[in-house]
């Protein structure tokens, strides 16, 4: 059984169409980077499947429950952590975790040991007994994420949760959630920073203007993306030469060339790269380094962006 | 109640030591001072003759102060209860909580108010010690209890009621919250106040209702029970469908209903034969009437989202559309009031024919004022700023007449305004032995202006449909969605 399953799902605002006719299912233990520019739809996607908002249209179904009719089921199952939030400032890091654990109905005597691991999991314990108002954003990020693991749900849904962090502050975030990520937890994780992601998605969905333009396993759609693959070449001398041999051949192209080394875009297939060095080694170019660069999300979200945009515009055009 | 975990959570803030020693002492030290006071005026003073005419007094302050506590405290800690859970950025934790909505309803009036409670608990102890000094009968001690419970519970279930439809931006009470409060909870305090010449004569004041002499704390406490039990399933549906209707079709005509029988037992023993208290009757209840509609109104994305549905079958889609519309729940609501208005007619002996002619006068009026109301509704997806015009009309159509009387020194426009028709009505029926007013021009009038705002609402529910037609095709998908989403 998917996790989360959605058809056709629709949420309109008046005239706006802020989630327009989008399907996908999402499966135990994937991690679901949900990405696109600002006003794309994210925020509103994740709050439909929270059941904070009602669908205008479509279903949706979390770990086999229906969004519209079964939320209370939905909301003991699912952690969600929305874009800009806080948690209770008048009680202690410990307090709040207890209150949470006994709204999702933790079993009282299992409750307090709930609480200490989430604290020790995002390394707040020796702030345990403080006040969440005297925390900074980083911790209070931390501490929504402890917050969400109390009541150990099926599934994290996260709104941008680095937002606001100063960059050692992303960093610790970044740590629990590959944490979480190694835990098999089911994770869908929007952000606009690209960096946050990378690393431990295992899926990219990205929304532009509302729908979801691509949705895949980021090996997929790397694939399907991918024109050229960017290869980094490591010389003893002869870069010149080497760089000469290497644009007789009409596909390759070299696109930086340093005292040791070049870096090529080539074509995409795997044979075709192990030619390109064979063809060096021939030649007495002696190669220290062959190795093919990993596209990053941030390439990886412009490449796909383009696409879809050429594709927008060729329908308008239509 | 121990294990709701909205009340765990007040508990661990308002029971920290330090905070509950603050209040603790402040609450002391008050009670002291007006102990302190008393027995003064008695040893003192002269302003006592006696120990139980000390404990007596003693006695009405302990209820005031229990009145501040309860009324005052209570009810802006609940109005404050959502104010404070978005101004946390904890309310999107809050609306998860897998509870249902009526336990996070109870948790909160009971949570937030812990120390209210507390401090009430302990009031209402020293008020025993002193009624029991004072001789005050345990009756009378019962009836002033009763009445504090029913007038916290509805000060508190409308205070939270209007903490839900505050908007984040607003950081104070809504207006609608005001308006709520001053409607619902006023009434009963002018109540209060009318029927005691003076604190100690409360529990003995009597009011006849449908006939019957009954204690007058003990009726209000009622009621206002019963419309706190009403507000109470109002705020758990908020909590439910945020943002939705307050009422359910069903609920609507329920309230309306209730709501006139309860005013009828005030007036039931006035009735007989007295035209004037008939008026009054109807007056009164189409005041009440008047707000039931804000309560069930649906606003232009509803009907976007219902023109969605309907618009498949475009031949059926207007008739459907229109019978989900507002003015359909609204019609039902105030034709329950018109069977009210006309059956009790024949007890206060206006003829019947003048009796129904007054009363389709009166609704019509309301007509007017409802198709402002569902034009505002449905075009103010079109203009945020709509809401300013339609209620500039709104005021005009009820003040215009007096003006244009107070210009032209004359008393045939009264009749075209609301308030001039009523008054026309009671002077009638107050003057002449044979009453026959007849409202003919008003009704004409407010007909012709409920056909053409008809027409308008009519023509933006097609509007809509057509709209929604084109937007199931995919034309109309804005790239800006998801900014105002987000």
């Amino acid at each position: 059984m998917p996790v989360i399953e959605t058809s056709d799902l629709r949420k309109e605002f008046g005239r706006l169409v802020a989630v327009n006719n989008v399907s996908f299912s999402v499966e135990a233990g994937q991690v679901v980077g949900l990405i696109g520019p600002n006003g794309a739809g994210k925020t509103t996607l994740l709050r439909v499947l929270a059941t904070l908002m009602d669908p205008t249209d479509g279903n949706a179904q979390i770990l086999g429950h229906d969004i519209r009719f079964d939320r209370l089921n939905i909301r003991r199952k699912i952690g969600y952590l929305p874009d800009f939030f806080n948690l209770y400032s008048d009680l202690t890091l410990r307090e709040c975790l207890d209150f949470l654990a006994r709204a999702y109905d933790m079993n009282p005597f299992e409750i307090q040991d709930k609480v200490e691991h989430a604290l020790e999991f995002v390394e707040l314990v020796d702030k345990g007994d403080d006040l969440v108002r005297h925390l900074s954003r980083g911790m209070v990020q931390r501490l929504g994420l402890a917050a969400l693991m109390v009541h150990e749900p099926d599934l994290f849904l996260l709104d941008e949760p680095a937002s606001g962090l100063d960059p050692k502050a992303r960093i610790q975030l970044r740590t629990i959630l590959s944490h979480l990520s190694r835990e098999g937890r089911t994770i869908v994780i929007s952000s606009h920073i690209l960096t946050e992601l990378s690393g431990f998605c295992t899926h990219i969905a990205l929304m532009h203007n509302g729908r979801l333009a691509v949705f895949g396993s980021v090996a997929d759609i790397e694939r399907r993306t991918m024109i050229a693959r960017r290869v980094s070449i490591g010389l003893l001398g002869e870069v010149e030469r080497a760089r000469k041999i290497l644009e007789t051949s009409p596909d390759v192209h070299v696109l930086q060339s340093t005292a040791d080394g070049l870096t090529i875009e080539a074509p995409g297939a795997p044979d075709e790269l192990a030619a390109i060095n064979t063809r060096l080694v021939q030649a007495g170019v002696r190669v220290v380094r062959f190795c093919e660069e990993k596209t990053g999300l941030e390439e990886l979200f412009l490449k796909i962006s383009a696409q879809v945009e050429s594709a927008d515009q060729l329908e308008k055009k239509a | 109640m121990t294990r709701n975990p909205m009340v765990f959570r007040y508990a661990c803030s308002l029971f920290r030591p330090r905070h509950l020693a603050v209040n603790m002492i402040i609450y002391a030290v008050s009670i002291g001072i007006l102990a302190l006071f008393n027995l003064a005026g008695l040893m003192h003073g002269g302003m006592f003759k006696s120990v139980t005419e000390c404990a007596t007094a003693l006695f009405y302050e302990l209820f005031v102060v229990q009145m501040l506590i309860l009324l005052i405290w209570g009810g802006f800690n609940s109005a404050m209860a959502l104010q404070d859970e978005r101004a946390d950025k904890s309310y999107d934790f809050f609306r998860l909580f897998p509870i249902s909505a009526a336990d996070k309803a109870w948790g909160i009036l009971v949570g937030r108010n812990l120390v209210v409670l507390l401090m009430a608990c302990m009031t209402a102890v020293l008020m025993l010690i002193a009624g029991a000094v004072a001789s005050i009968s345990l009756r009378a001690q019962a009836l002033l209890a009763y009445g504090i419970v029913g007038f916290t519970a509805l000060f508190w279930t409308v205070s939270l009621l209007s903490s839900t439809r505050v908007t984040p931006r607003r950081a104070r009470m809504s207006p609608l919250g005001w308006i709520l409060v001053v409607l619902f909870v006023f009434p009963w305090m002018m109540g209060i106040l009318s029927a005691s010449v003076g604190l100690a004569k409360l529990p003995e004041a009597q009011w006849t209702y449908f006939g019957i002499d009954v204690s007058a704390m003990a009726l209000l406490g009622t009621l206002s029970l019963y419309f706190a039990a009403w507000t109470f399933t109002g705020v758990a549906r908020l909590f439910t469908i945020e943002r939705g209707p307050l009422f359910t079709p069903g609920g609507a005509i329920g309230f309306a209903a209730g709501e006139c029988l309860i005013a009828l037992g005030f007036f039931w023993h006035l009735l007989p034969d007295s035209p004037a208290a008939l008026i009054g009757f109807w007056l009164a209840t189409s005041i009440f009437t008047f707000f039931i509609p804000c309560g069930c109104i649906r606003t232009y994305d509803m009907y976007m989202e219902l023109g969605r549905r309907l618009s498949q079958d475009r031949q059926l889609a207007l008739p459907r559309l229109l019978s989900y519309a507002s003015p359909v729940v609204w019609g039902q609501v105030w034709l329950v009031w018109a069977a009210f208005a006309l059956l009790v007619t024949g007890r206060s002996g206006l003829p019947l024919d003048i009796a129904t002619q007054w009363c389709i006068c009166a609704l019509s009026f309301v007509a007017v004022v409802l198709v402002i109301l569902e034009l505002y509704a449905v075009y103010e997806g079109s203009n945020s700023k709509l809401k300013f015009l339609f209620g500039f009309v709104a005021v005009l159509y009820f003040l215009l007449p007096l003006l244009i009387a107070a210009m032209t020194a004359s008393e045939a426009p009264v009749d075209y305004s609301y308030f001039g028709f009523w008054t026309r009505c009671f002077t009638n029926v107050k003057q002449s032995p044979q009453p026959g007013y007849s409202a003919w021009g008003p009704l004409g009038m407010n007909i012709l202006l409920t056909l053409v705002g008809g027409w308008l609402v009519c023509a933006r529910y097609e509007q809509i449909i057509r709209e929604r037609g084109a937007m199931q095709g995919g034309t109309m998908p804005s790239a800006d969605a998801g900014q105002r989403a987000t």
